[in-house]
Formats: structure tokens, sequence, C-alpha cells
């Protein structure tokens, strides 16, 4: 039934909805106003020609309606970065109507700079607070330490629209996260996951970017279910980076994201770390009597490039564990250098040379 | 004083509905708005579990249609209780008029809504239209030149499952009463499955009923966008 698929899906997946069930709102129409003013001012100049001033916290106290003046408004904002105040402190506090809550003298002085800086402010801080961290064109809402909420681009309706529909079944999982590999990782766009290209290295935390795109991607494209990250398994302490459910059995799918090669931070093994996903799956699976499907995503960011060594070989993994694990090839070349291989490429082919381009193995 | 009127139940639900677009809109509505309005209170309502009076509406220009809230509505006017603030006659048979409730509406809903059974479908007709009001707002509807204010929630009802069925037979009758209509059934589905899930066991009823009802609306509004992508609205 699409319509009910439909409606579960934002009841699961939708901001307000996420809101709702973390106790942060008890009236969901007020939320949803609250979120779509604050989409619009982010989409006002206001903001728009000062975002490279740095990113913006909106700290949401959900217990306080006693603010003075609106602060979500885009004179305000217009102030906040022209008048100097951003360059000071870039947290604006404000109640559960968006109005200013005045004195702040906690935030005089907070700058909070990413994610994890939000993160780790958080858990010190009442449970009433969530955070609106906006950075670029990229939202994130965090409470109590756990980001849960964020949409990619704002300026698109991919998010909203996403929430509700899909065109694909869960059981076409291969399709959606190949779809993924194909339009936003290797193409790079609106994914920018390299620190340094010449040197192979990729940014820090690699795995909990490739997550949260891969899982933004499901979650716009399934039809039939939702999607959530990073939550416990099945009641144990383990939590596998993306479950999907399926909404009419109710069956799991369970994703485990790895990659290999050098980051700004650390080098990993490829056979080490893809062997690794697989282990876990196997705990995941027991684990969980609903999971239909165990799938391990692996990004290869190494320059040279070899085939992974199973241990234990696939015909002795766990029947629920996809026997085909996703390798997907990065490579820093950029654009026009790959479009110019390509067009090398298919030259070579019309000749009669098969150089079938080897970005997928 | 002592009013005795035929249809009671419609007349407390249309005054409940006037009412709350004076809350949230601070305006008077018209009769396209306040018969959409109450078909969406009633389309929706096996979510809070309520049954309405009016379930019969027909496929009418610009959506559904009740003679029956028309009638009733006149009739308050007729008692005090609503006022017509604009009319403007389109040609010999019809005539556009916007309603709004007067002082002695407002105390009869305040006296109406100390029985529980009339306070909770006042709540729901409140939830409804505050939302309805919320998304004739939105982006996508507020650039619609046809319609005019509340007005443009038309656009929304039309990706009602119900609706949809009937949306190509003119004068068709649309049965909300009937539990195997397709918006029931779709009603019926979500609260099996939450009903199960533990995430949603904790949840206040009155915030529970108003985000599965706002979940119903972000469905209409993401149809409509679809629809418009594609060209066919």
């Amino acid at each position: 039934m699409e319509e009910a698929n439909q409606v579960l899906k934002f009841l699961h997946q939708g901001l307000t909805a996420k809101l709702v069930l973390r106790g942060l709102s008890t009236s969901p129409g007020d939320s949803h106003i609250f979120w779509m003013r604050l989409l619009t001012l982010f989409q006002d100049d206001s903001y728009v020609l000062n975002r490279e001033k740095g990113p913006i916290v909106f700290i949401v106290n959900t217990k306080s309606n006693s603010g003075s003046s609106d602060a979500i408004d885009p004179s305000f904002l217009k102030d906040f970065f022209e008048k100097g105040r951003h360059s000071i402190s870039n947290v604006i506090y404000i109640d559960n109507s968006g109005k200013l809550i005045q004195p702040a003298k906690d935030f005089e002085k907070l700058k909070l700079q990413n994610i994890s800086e939000v993160c780790e402010d958080s858990s010190k801080r009442s449970q009433d607070l969530f955070y609106v961290f906006v950075k670029g064109n990229e939202v994130q809402f965090v409470h109590n330490q756990i980001p849960f909420y964020s949409v990619m681009d704002f300026f698109s309706m991919n998010d909203r629209i996403g929430n509700i529909t899909g065109k694909l079944p869960v059981q076409r999982y291969r399709t959606i996260i190949e779809g993924h590999y194909n339009d936003e990782v290797d193409r790079e766009k609106g994914f920018f996951y390299w620190e340094v290209k010449a040197d192979w290295k990729l940014m820090g935390s690699p795995e909990e970017h490739f997550r949260k795109h891969l899982a933004n991607y499901i979650k716009a494209n399934i039809a039939d279910g939702y999607v959530d990250e990073e939550v416990p398994n099945a009641g144990t302490s383990d939590r596998p980076d993306i479950r999907i459910i399926e909404f009419s059995s109710r069956q799991v799918y369970l994703i485990e994201i790895k990659w290999a090669g050098k980051s700004v931070k650390t080098t990993y093994d490829a056979n080490e770390k893809a062997n690794q996903g697989i282990n876990q799956l196997h705990t995941y699976v027991k684990a969980n009597n609903d999971c239909a499907r165990g799938v391990l995503v692996f990004y290869d960011a190494r320059k040279d490039k070899m085939d992974v060594v199973w241990s234990p070989t696939i015909p002795d993994w766990d029947s629920r564990i996809d026997p085909q694990p996703f390798i997907f090839s990065l490579d820093p070349t950029n654009a026009s250098t790959k479009a110019k291989i390509e067009v090398a490429s298919a030259t070579k082919a019309r000749g009669g040379k098969s150089t079938k381009a080897n970005k997928k193995r | 004083m002592y009013l005795q009127f035929k249809n009671f139940r419609t007349t407390n639900e249309v005054l409940y509905a006037l009412a709350a677009v004076d809350k949230y809109a601070a305006t008077p509505v018209s009769k396209i708005g306040l018969q959409k309005i109450l078909y969406l209170a009633t389309s929706f309502a096996p979510i809070r579990e309520i049954i309405l009076s009016v379930l019969r509406y027909t496929r009418w220009k610009k959506g559904p249609y009740s003679y029956l809230v028309q009638n009733t509505v006149d009739q308050l006017v007729a008692y005090g209780l609503a006022g017509v603030s604009d009319f403007q006659m389109i040609n010999r048979r019809s005539a556009l008029a916007s309603y709004q409730i007067t002082t002695g509406g407002q105390s009869a809903v305040q006296r109406l809504r100390m029985y529980a059974e009339e306070n909770d479908k006042a709540w729901w007709i409140d939830c409804v239209t505050k939302l309805v009001v919320i998304y004739s707002k939105e982006d996508l509807l507020s650039g619609d030149e046809t319609y005019d204010g509340i007005d443009k929630i038309v656009r929304l009802v039309y990706m009602d499952k119900s609706f949809r069925k009937v949306h190509e037979h003119y004068g068709a009758s649309i049965d909300l009463k009937d539990e195997e209509g397709d918006t029931h059934k779709v009603i019926s589905f979500v609260k099996e499955f939450l009903a199960s899930d533990q995430n949603f066991q904790n949840i206040e009823e009155k915030v529970l009923t108003e985000l599965i009802l706002l979940a119903f609306f972000e469905q209409l509004y993401a149809q409509y966008y679809l629809e418009k992508q594609h060209g066919r609205s």
C-alpha cells in the first residue's frame, strides 16, 4: 500500500517525528512550522552571503518560551554576522518558538566548529536542549551527543520529498547502493571525501562521511521501509552502520561500511578491514532473528588496488550475508581527467581493444 | 435563548471549524475552504477514531462539497453565530461568501467544549484546521494564484486517496463512512504498524494523533509536489 508506506516513512524518518520520539516536541504542528522557518532562513541572503564566515549553531531550549526577539529572522541573522557577534560566538540560543534567550552567559564566547564539538558540548548540558548545526548547505540536528537528523543540501527538496516517497523496494538494495556510488561517490557530486588528492589521502573519519551520505541516499530512494543509523542491533550493544526495516515484513537489512587506504589520521589495510566487516556482520545477523540480509559496503581508496583475500572464504559465510560484497574503487583523478580517460578507453574499444575501466570491481 | 437545529451535530462541527480558522488564520473563510477543512477532518477522522456527522460528499467544482455543510453555515449566520464578511454575486446561480465566527459563536463553542465528546471533536477539528492553515502557506501552494488563503488547500485535497478515486467523475459521491474506503484502509494499516512499534508506545496520545495527522498532510504535499513536477497538476 503505497500511501501507507509513505506515511510510515515520514513517521520514522521525518524531522518532526524524530523530535517527538526524542521527547523534544509536544506539538508536531508547531515543530513543523519551526523547521520550515529555519529552512527559509538558511535559504535567505542573510545566511547565504555570510556562510563563508563559518558555521552557526542554534541551541534550542525546548522547555522555554521566555525568549524575547525573533532570532529566526533575516535581519537578526544579518546583524549576527555583520556586527561581529559571529566572530565571538557562533551560538544562537533560542526558545521553542525561535525567540532569543538572553542573557545566555554560557554561550557568550562559545564557538562550535564541527559536529564532534557540538556532540561533546551537548553532553555537558541539559537534555531539554537540541542543537542545529549549520555549515555550508548542510544542517545537522544533535541531541544528547547523538546527531539524529541531517540534511545534506537545504536548497534541494530531495530531503523533504525523500522522507515520504521513494522508487525502489528494500529488496532492490543492490541497485540503490550501486546508484549511490555511481551518482554521488564516483562523480564526487555534492560529496567531497578527499583531503589531499595528490597523496590519495581521504579526509578525517571517512567511514562516518560514507555512512551519512549512503544512509541519506537510501532514505530518499527506498519506497517500502525506513532507514536509521548506528542504532543498537536487536537489544545488543552492537551498532551496525545502517539498518533498513521493511514495513510489510518487518525484515531487517544491515549494512556495514568499511574503507581501506589513507586518511588524514590513519592508514587501513584492505584485507584486515574488509574481513573485519564480514566478521561484524556475522555477529549482527546471528543476534537478529529478523535480519534478512547483512551487506558489506567497502570503499577502496588504495592507489595500488589488489583483490581482497576473504577469510573465512565466501562459501563459509552465514547464508544471510550477501555473498557479493560491494567493493567500490575510489580514485582521486579529477572529473575532467576521468572523462578524458573514458573517451580514450572508448576510442580504443572501437579500435577492437577492450579497455574496460576498473572503476567498480 | 434556545436554538434548535435539525442537524445539531453538523452545526457544532461547522462552529468548531470557524472557531479554529479564527484562532489560526484570524481571517474569514470561504465556503470552499470551510468545506475542505471539514472534508479532511472527516476523511482523516479514523486517526482519532471519531465519527463526524457529514460522511457523504460530492465531487463538485473545486473538490468535495456537501450541501449539508453549506446549509448549516447559512443557518449559523441566520442565528448570529457566524457572520458573512464578504459577499459577491458571481452569476445568477452562484455567489462567493466568506464567513467568520461571531462572539456569540465563540461563546457557544466554549460551552459545547464542556462536554467530553464535543471537546474531543473540537480538538480534532482544531488540529486539522491548524495544519490546513500551515500547509496553505507552504511555498508550493502559496504561489498558486487560482485560490486565495485557506482555499489553496484544495490542491492537497485533490491528492487524498478517497477523492482521487472520483476525481474524473463529476457529481460522484464520496462515502467517508465506508471502512473499506481508500483513506480509511491506509489509516488502519498505519495504526496497526505503529501499535506494534515500541518506539511509539510512550508518546502521549494526542501528540501521536497530531503527528500521524501531520504525516498524512506531508504525504499529500509530497504527492502534489511530484504531480506538479510531472506536469499533471
